[in-house]
């Protein structure tokens, strides 16, 4: 049976669009017919290994911003960035102490868009640590950690951890004073852990010091152990968002689609052959699994176009903020790391900044590893110890206030530590001097 | 066909298409007066099997070759792709059919041959007055029943309204002959120019025949009943068609009868259409054999088409006949005035003009449908002829010394619901007994009086009738068997972009080379025919539900492009797999995406031939 379209083409373009389009070739890479339809439409997003990332079809309240607010999909969006410059950035980069810091200078003057390249993938890698903090937020707000997405919740707080090991290890790289500094204090947290803690560092570090051992390893883990990880934990996140629905309960809608779980989804009465509205029920499966699966086509919109124009949308922005960034700001180099002179103040990474400002106050036992290793614990727990099924704020207050303060206490320790602290830790006005590198 | 479920789907909302499909037959076939599986002979089409797709379409209409042109085609008001666009042009898809294997076809009917030879004509002979299609119909399964069969037929040819009615550049008078040769050639005796009541008497008929079938059908024209309806220039339309066919039969080069100047016809049915579009070929000159068709120069010494206007009560969108119909009077320049009356008809020796205004609202009045006009919107066309087509009645006078039998005020005879009259030994069939229908309907007709003749016989001759065990393995070992429909292809729906293909247009005549027996609608090639057969959505496939299987996924109901399918909460604790029969496209993606191998599409087990759902489905082990 030939390819069957009886459409008359309007204009050349178009003659020649369908010339290409039903060639032998272009059938022989691209199967489904064209997205013009809702046939054309289904197929496109059933039978391409790219999109097929999306169902088909995806609730209509899929596409307010607020559902979501593309968070999720940003964070992946700059990981693809960061993949990308970072593999750029790989060409010209030797992990060698002798030579680091000479290519960074070699990148800056000598390497086509290097500086460009460079400062992309650092502005990329501190929004990427931001959206994910955010898509956490949101989720958390939203309750989307609830039966049965539970154990997503529990890979989406791995991909933090990991995202935030990527942007430290990635942090050494340079091997200037700023990296050698800020490494520096962020490993010396770990040691604080009873017991494991010096092992812990030696492993780290590949010694007892920050040398030639540690820069290798901080680059093999950044390039290579950490990006497989992240994939596999991505793909596991995916599936499972698949699997339970890309909106099921999210969003300032969570007490609507309980609603309509509820109340709006039509309800089939025993021995009922035909609805109402006509349709005819083919067989009833006896319940084996909850109704979470109940899928209703009424409020249903194609993903693609859809869904994935919007997406498109977002990750042309994304793009057009980090090249805006990297034009405009320039990623900071110091002088060559120099373990014997102690820049003033040395401060951590800017998502570790909290902790050192903690350590100000604390004892560094509980600043370094029990306060962060209880937060961590504490996100991984949570939808295992939080069994309150409903979505709404309403009756969620004592899990919303107690994360609120939590967050609040983390960006207060945050802001004061990158801002406010100078040399010697001492408390100084941001706008007198502001002693914060990026 | 019984279990058809017909929904007020109009209040849900949706497009009113008639019945829909929910588990039982395809709508097309719901819709078909004489049940023809219209769905499996366009499935086969598609797939190119002609003859077999024939042999299905010839198997419940012996009228095959005649409906694929001139039917009216209930089944396509009842497609179900109308929904999605327009529906499959099942009448010209058939048309394809017969003239590859039909009687007109070079080497005749193949339903002729797989015949083969007719049972001998031994049991009670029946009499049928009447050679339209109803008579003919029934003439047709009577004698392969085994019944000797006499048709009396008052013309000098058989055909009746088809011959006499349908213009020849709408059904070319060959392939009538050949149809109705073919069946007669089933050993049925025709007796043409014999008059009842003036060669035979009706009580003859009934002393030589053991039943009797009345189906003359309704020849005679109404009378309008409006001023100046009696002027001479006021012809009836069924009279003017006779004449004007029968000019054309005799080869006669002669003009019409109609008088020069301009023609209004009156009604919007299919005879007010043959008439108007009769009436502007009626100036045109003829071609015969061969003969290059119209002289421009011959034209324009006549000074050019004749004007015809059309006076219709109805809206142009609930006129009575298919659209193509409709659009071949327009472009031959036919000017429609739809939803308008008559007032009056204006003269003073002859017609000079018809007064007409907009109708108001169609009142329903003792079964009529009665205009109510806006008389202060008045109209003056002028006509030196007025042919009225505004409904026929039936000319039963022959019945007039059988009191057992009782007719109706406008000449028809009363049966009653299997068509048999008050008299145990005469039916009525066709448009005599229901007033003027369509071709397809008195072809119904025809049928539903045969069975019910035969079944009465069978209780009043047991004996020479035969037992019915008998008679079934008669009826099997001469009848070609019926293919059931072909399964789907789930391929070709992956590949064709069947779901965006436009209703193929027909190709036509040009009208400038239109004359009175040029026919207007041509046929398609065969790849044309099966691109459009490929439209068909498959309403006789239907979706299969293996429950144990389904792992509740909702994999189909994801990729469901027509959002056919969900799965809804099913109390005390299930889910149910809802499926809407309206709205699928059988694109077969839910089918192809279910990873349990759950969901099928087969054919309805009472139509299929095996019988049982999922027989081509793979076993799937521990599912």
């Amino acid at each position: 049976m030939p390819e069957l379209d009886g459409r008359p083409p309007q204009s050349a373009s178009q003659t020649w669009r369908r010339r290409i389009t039903e060639s032998a070739v272009y059938r022989s890479i691209v199967r489904a017919p064209a997205a013009d339809t809702p046939r054309g439409r289904a197929q496109h997003a059933f039978g391409n290994v790219f999109l097929h990332v999306y169902p088909v079809r995806v609730p209509r309240a899929l596409l307010r911003l607020r559902s979501t607010y593309r968070l999720g999909f940003v964070a992946s969006v700059l990981f693809t960035i960061l993949a990308i410059t970072g593999v750029y950035l790989m060409f010209f980069y030797t992990p060698a102490v002798t030579m680091a810091y000479g290519d960074m200078q070699t990148l800056r003057s000598q390497v086509g868009f290097g500086q460009l390249i460079r400062n992309v993938h650092r502005w990329g890698a501190h929004l990427m640590v931001l959206a994910v903090v955010l898509h956490l937020v949101r989720v958390f707000v939203h309750g989307g950690y609830k039966a049965p997405r539970q154990f997503n919740w529990v890979v989406g707080v791995l991909l933090l951890v990991i995202t935030l090991a990527f942007s430290f290890t990635g942090y050494l790289l340079p091997w200037d004073q700023l990296a050698y500094w800020a490494v520096t204090v962020g490993s010396d947290l770990v040691q604080y852990a009873p017991g494991v803690g010096p092992w812990m560092r030696n492993f780290l570090l590949g010694g007892q010091t920050i040398g030639q051992a540690a820069l290798l390893r901080f680059y093999v883990i950044h390039v290579a152990v950490l990006t497989i990880a992240f994939f596999v934990l991505m793909a596991v996140h995916l599936w499972r968002l698949r699997k339970d629905g890309l909106l099921a309960g999210d969003g300032p809608m969570a007490h609507d689609v309980t609603a309509r779980a509820d109340d709006a989804l039509t309800m089939v009465p025993a021995e009922t052959q035909i609805l109402p509205d006509g349709r005819r029920v083919l067989g009833v499966v006896p319940a084996t699994t909850d109704a979470d699966h109940a899928r209703d086509v009424s409020d249903e919109v194609f993903s693609w176009p859809h869904l994935i124009v919007r997406h498109q949308v977002v990750a042309l922005a994304v793009c057009a903020l980090v090249l805006a960034l990297g034009i405009a700001f320039e990623a900071p180099l110091r002088e060559l790391a120099n373990p014997n002179v102690t820049p003033e103040p040395s401060k951590a990474p800017w998502y570790f900044v909290g902790l050192q400002e903690l350590l100000a106050h604390f004892d560094p036992l509980v600043a370094g590893v029990l306060v962060p290793g209880a937060l961590i614990g504490a996100l991984l727990a949570l939808p295992y110890v939080d069994r309150n099924p409903s979505r709404r704020a309403g009756d969620r207050r004592v899990a919303l206030i107690v994360f609120g303060v939590l967050l609040g206490a983390l960006v207060v320790l945050t802001v004061i530590g990158a801002l406010f602290r100078g040399p010697g830790w001492a408390f100084v006005l941001p706008w007198e001097h502001l002693y914060f590198e990026p | 066909m019984t279990d058809v479920r017909v929904d007020d789907v109009a209040a849900l909302g949706r497009a009113d298409f008639g019945p829909t499909v929910s588990g039982s037959v395809a709508p097309c076939r719901a819709a078909c007066p004489v049940g023809t599986d219209a769905a499996a002979y366009v499935a086969l089409i598609a797939e190119g099997r002609l003859a077999e797709a024939y042999d299905v379409a010839r198997a419940h209409n012996p009228f095959a070759s005649i409906c694929g042109r001139v039917c009216s085609a209930p089944c396509e008001s009842a497609c179900r792709r109308g929904i999605v666009d327009a529906p499959i042009s099942i009448r010209a898809l058939k048309r394809v059919l017969a003239e590859h294997h039909g009687p007109e076809a070079a080497h005749g009917s193949r339903w002729r041959r797989a015949v083969g030879e007719v049972p001998p004509a031994s049991k009670p002979s029946v009499g049928i007055i009447g050679a339209g299609p109803a008579g003919l119909a029934a003439a047709h399964d009577l004698r392969i029943a085994g019944h000797a069969v006499t048709v009396y037929e008052s013309a000098s040819e058989a055909g009746g309204m088809l011959r006499y009615g349908i213009p020849t550049f709408r059904l070319p008078r060959e392939i009538l002959a050949a149809e109705i040769a073919a069946m007669v050639d089933l050993g049925i005796t025709l007796r043409l120019s014999c008059v009842i009541g003036r060669d035979v008497t009706f009580t003859q008929l009934l002393n030589t025949h053991a039943t009797v079938l009345i189906a003359v059908g309704c020849q005679q024209g109404r009378d309008l009943h409006a001023p100046g309806a009696n002027l001479p220039g006021v012809e009836r339309a069924v009279d003017f068609l006779r004449a004007e066919n029968e000019r054309l039969a005799n080869r006669g080069e002669s003009d019409s009868a109609l008088a020069e100047g301009p023609a209004v016809v009156i009604g919007g049915g299919s005879v007010a259409f043959d008439a108007a579009r009769s009436a502007w070929r009626s100036r045109r000159p003829t071609a015969y054999d061969g003969q290059a068709g119209l002289d421009a120069a011959r034209m324009a010494r006549r000074g050019g088409d004749r004007v015809v206007t059309m006076i219709a009560p109805e809206e142009r969108a609930a006129m009575p006949v298919p659209e193509e119909e409709l659009h071949e009077a327009v472009a031959e320049g036919v000017a429609l005035y739809p939803a308008h009356g008559v007032v009056r008809i204006v003269g003073t020796e002859r017609v000079s003009g018809v007064e007409i205004a907009p109708v108001r609202a169609l009142r329903r009045e003792e079964g009529r449908v009665v205009p109510e006009l806006d008389l202060e919107r008045l109209q003056l066309i002028p006509a030196t002829t007025v042919v009225l087509a505004i409904g026929q009645r039936s000319n039963t006078d022959f019945l007039a010394d059988t009191p057992t039998v009782t007719r109706t005020p406008w000449g028809g005879v009363t049966v009653d619901a299997e068509l048999h009259s008050e008299d145990p030994r005469v039916w009525a069939a066709g448009d005599v007994a229901t007033g003027p229908r369509d071709l397809i309907d008195a072809v119904a007709a025809g049928q539903r009086a045969a069975a019910s003749m035969r079944r009465w016989m069978q209780r009043a001759h047991p004996v020479e009738v035969g037992t019915a065990a008998t008679e079934t393995a008669a009826m099997a070992a001469n009848m070609p068997s019926v293919p059931g429909s072909p399964p789907l292809e789930h391929d070709t729906r992956f590949w064709s972009g069947y779901d965006v293909l436009p209703r193929t247009a027909l190709p036509v005549l040009d009208t400038t080379r239109r004359d009175a027996r040029a026919e207007v609608e041509q046929a398609w090639d065969v790849p044309t025919a099966r691109r459009e057969a490929a439209r068909c959505l498959r309403c006789d496939e239907h979706m299969q539900f293996a429950v144990d299987r389904c792992i509740v996924c909702a994999l189909c109901v994801d990729v469901c492009p027509q959002t056919s399918l969900a799965l809804l909460p099913a109390p005390p604790g299930g889910l149910a797999l809802v499926f809407d029969d309206d709205t699928c496209i059988r694109c077969g993606l839910c089918v192809a995406r279910c990873p349990t191998h759950a969901l099928e599409f087969a054919l309805a087990p009472a139509m299929s031939q095996s019988g049982l759902p999922f027989s081509r489905s793979p076993e799937v082990p521990h599912a």
